[in-house]
């Protein structure tokens, strides 16, 4: 559903039907992966052509015990091996194999295996040196309490965080982030989860600015472009999510349905925040700070491809009344 | 339903805000182009770095340079002079921060890795599913270190899991996204001290249907005030919330073994569970994470026992 498992097979995903005992933290794939006719073809892809164009049988590895285990030389050499036993792949696979091989190696100096727990480690001994012990007056205020100006509804998705994109420091946002940056409307029951951090924030917090913020190749809006909607469901709980944006793909099916898919997406991020803007009028406690300009409703999307951030903003009044 | 019109409103700096139309009118609204006080509304957006002309209202002005990032809000928590600022202004302003904001990690971030993120443009493979509170203090990205690609975040009033058995929500629609797509390997929920969330869900009482959000969600985490309750409710008010943030994450790690796909994967090795704790008083963090082979999830009563615990102080 996301362009990840498409385009980051090189590195860590395998087909689905196939689950190895011990994933190394690379794992060169080799399996083609086709599209089926029904679905739209993703959008992105590292080329625009499947890399292992063989009209032959897929290739699907014969995955030895012992594969995953070694550093990423054992499974680049692995891979080698099993492309000498087929060699009519070897030119493709010898040229993916250098990409790889550079761009793994620009990323990451050693070939150590990926220890989470020192990656986090290190990751908070530079904050509290960085950034903590070194404002030692800002997190004194903080610890007594909070008082952001913005809650800010940004994506799941690990290229989109406000903290870095929008460089928002300890104390300036309260965010909420969840698959497609998605606002429900109001329902006690079924989204206490947003709902929550919506009375939070407005009524306690008393935020002034709350942005919605989209991006681009979001994997969530392209599940919800994707998905028939038809009362079949592939997923557990993704669709169920999604379809809160099924008014945003109403308009871009019907005002856009001649584009190509992948800007149909485009044009689906950007309207599935406006439809998350509307939700939030949903809320009373939200219409009142608008009609009292203590808040303000704004919506963003981040093009993380062009490196640009578009902002507007919705504009929420009651014009005078009068009777006759 | 408002109608996404662009309107195209041009004004100068000496106007003021957009202005006020009707119901649920959308209009964009001028942004990082700063070289022209006279703005068209439309499609502008930011294609490349413009040289930034310090065009900033007075309270940005505690930045020591025209990009000084990181350090302009402090002028606000410091001398609140937000409060001082002229409705009127305010809609330009909150434009004009939050283009410097961008341009900030455009600059410092985005245009000094450029190979970097035009890979991660074509695709995310992070490591990390991480379920944070969305209190603005404990955002993993700082207080983790968490860099653009590396983890896929979900952010919660008081960073808690239902289980499966509760039915569909945001927080399972993510957790099925990044273990079963993203094939993520390592799965934390971070909670952290004085957390609202969970002082609701101690404070509250039990026996009374609630008309408010937060206590309908913290009820999530009720399980986890009961044990708390049994454990140390003989302490003071906030040394019990301090436990039961502990607890709720605990609890959290234990629901998240509830989802068969994550159990699954848990059981290959392909997955672990980790819980931490920030406490922002003292900037310490604890770690620790599933020992699954011993933990269980009986009906006697769920073990969440751990292994590999770390304090980073």
């Amino acid at each position: 559903m996301s362009t990840a498992t498409i385009n980051s097979w090189c590195l860590t995903s395998l087909s689905q039907a196939q689950s190895p005992q011990n994933k190394a933290t690379l794992r060169p794939s080799i399996s083609a992966r086709l599209n089926s006719p029904a679905s739209p073809a993703p959008p992105n892809l590292i080329q625009n052509k499947p890399v292992f164009a063989a009209p032959a049988p897929i290739i699907t590895p014969t995955w030895r015990e012992d594969m995953g285990n070694g550093s990423y030389d054992e499974a680049v050499e692995g891979l080698r091996k099993l492309l000498r036993e087929k060699a009519n792949l070897e030119p493709v696979a010898a040229a993916k194999i250098d990409q790889i091989t550079a761009q793994l190696k620009s990323s990451d100096g050693s070939s150590s295996p990926f220890d989470p727990v020192e990656r986090m480690k290190t990751g908070f001994i530079y904050f509290k040196k960085e950034k903590y012990d070194k404002n030692p007056a800002l997190h004194a205020e903080l610890a007594k309490g909070q008082s952001p100006k913005f809650m800010v509804f940004a994506c799941s998705d690990s290229r989109v965080c406000p903290s870095h994109v929008l460089d928002f420091q300890p104390g300036d946002a309260f965010v909420v982030r969840n698959v497609a940056n998605m606002v429900p409307a109001y329902d006690k029951i079924r989204y206490s989860g947003v709902g929550s951090a919506v009375e939070y924030a407005v009524l306690h917090l008393k935020v002034e600015h709350i942005v919605v913020i989209g991006h681009s190749s979001c994997g969530g809006i392209k599940g919800l472009m994707s998905f028939p909607f038809d009362g079949t469901s592939s997923t557990d709980f993704i669709e169920d999510w999604v379809k809160i944006g099924l008014p945003a793909k109403s308009k871009v099916v019907a005002e856009c349905g001649d584009l190509p898919f992948p800007e149909q997406c485009a044009y689906c991020e950007k309207e599935a925040v406006n439809v998350s803007l509307g939700n939030l009028l949903s809320y009373p406690f939200v219409r009142e700070g608008l009609v009292k300009k203590t808040l303000t409703l704004k919506g963003g999307y981040y093009d993380f491809v062009k490196g640009t951030f578009e902002l507007w903003g919705l504009d929420f009044g009651l014009s005078p009344s009068f009777s006759v | 339903m408002a109608a996404l019109r662009p309107s195209s409103v041009s004004f100068d700096s000496s106007v003021s805000g957009p202005t006020n139309s009707f119901m649920g009118l959308l209009h964009k609204s001028p942004i990082f182009d700063s070289r022209k006080k006279l703005v068209r509304v439309g499609e502008t957006h930011l294609g490349s770095l413009p040289s930034v002309k310090r065009n900033l209202v007075s309270r940005l002005e505690a930045s020591s340079d025209s990009l000084g990032c990181g350090q302009h809000l402090m002028s606000n928590k410091m001398g609140n002079e937000m409060e001082s600022l002229d409705k009127t202004d305010q809609g330009l302003d909150f434009f004009e921060e939050l283009k410097h904001r961008f341009l900030c990690f455009k600059k410092q971030k985005y245009l000094e890795e450029p190979e970097h993120f035009q890979a991660l443009a074509k695709a995310q493979s992070p490591k990390f599913m991480v379920i944070a509170c969305a209190d603005s203090r404990v955002c993993p990205s700082n207080i983790l270190g968490f860099q653009p690609g590396e983890a896929f975040m979900i952010r919660n009033v008081a960073n808690l899991v239902p289980p499966v058995e509760n039915g569909p929500s945001e927080t399972n629609a993510a957790l099925e996204f990044a273990v079963n797509t993203l094939e993520v390997e390592n799965i934390l929920v971070i909670g952290h001290s004085s957390c609202a969330g969970i002082e609701t869900l101690v404070r509250m009482r039990d026996d009374v249907n609630s008309s408010s959000f937060v206590e309908n969600w913290v009820a999530n985490g009720k399980v986890a005030k009961l044990r708390t309750k049994a454990a140390a409710g003989h302490l003071g008010f906030y040394q019990q919330c301090k436990y039961c943030e502990k607890e709720s994450i605990n609890h959290s790690l234990l629901n998240l073994l509830t989802y068969p796909w994550i159990e699954d994967r848990e059981r290959k090795g392909l997955l672990s569970i980790h819980g931490g704790y920030y406490d922002f008083l003292n900037c310490t963090f604890e770690k620790w994470t599933i020992d699954f082979k011993r933990s269980s999830i009986e009906k006697e009563g769920p073990k969440c026992l751990v292994k590999n615990r770390a304090f980073w102080c």
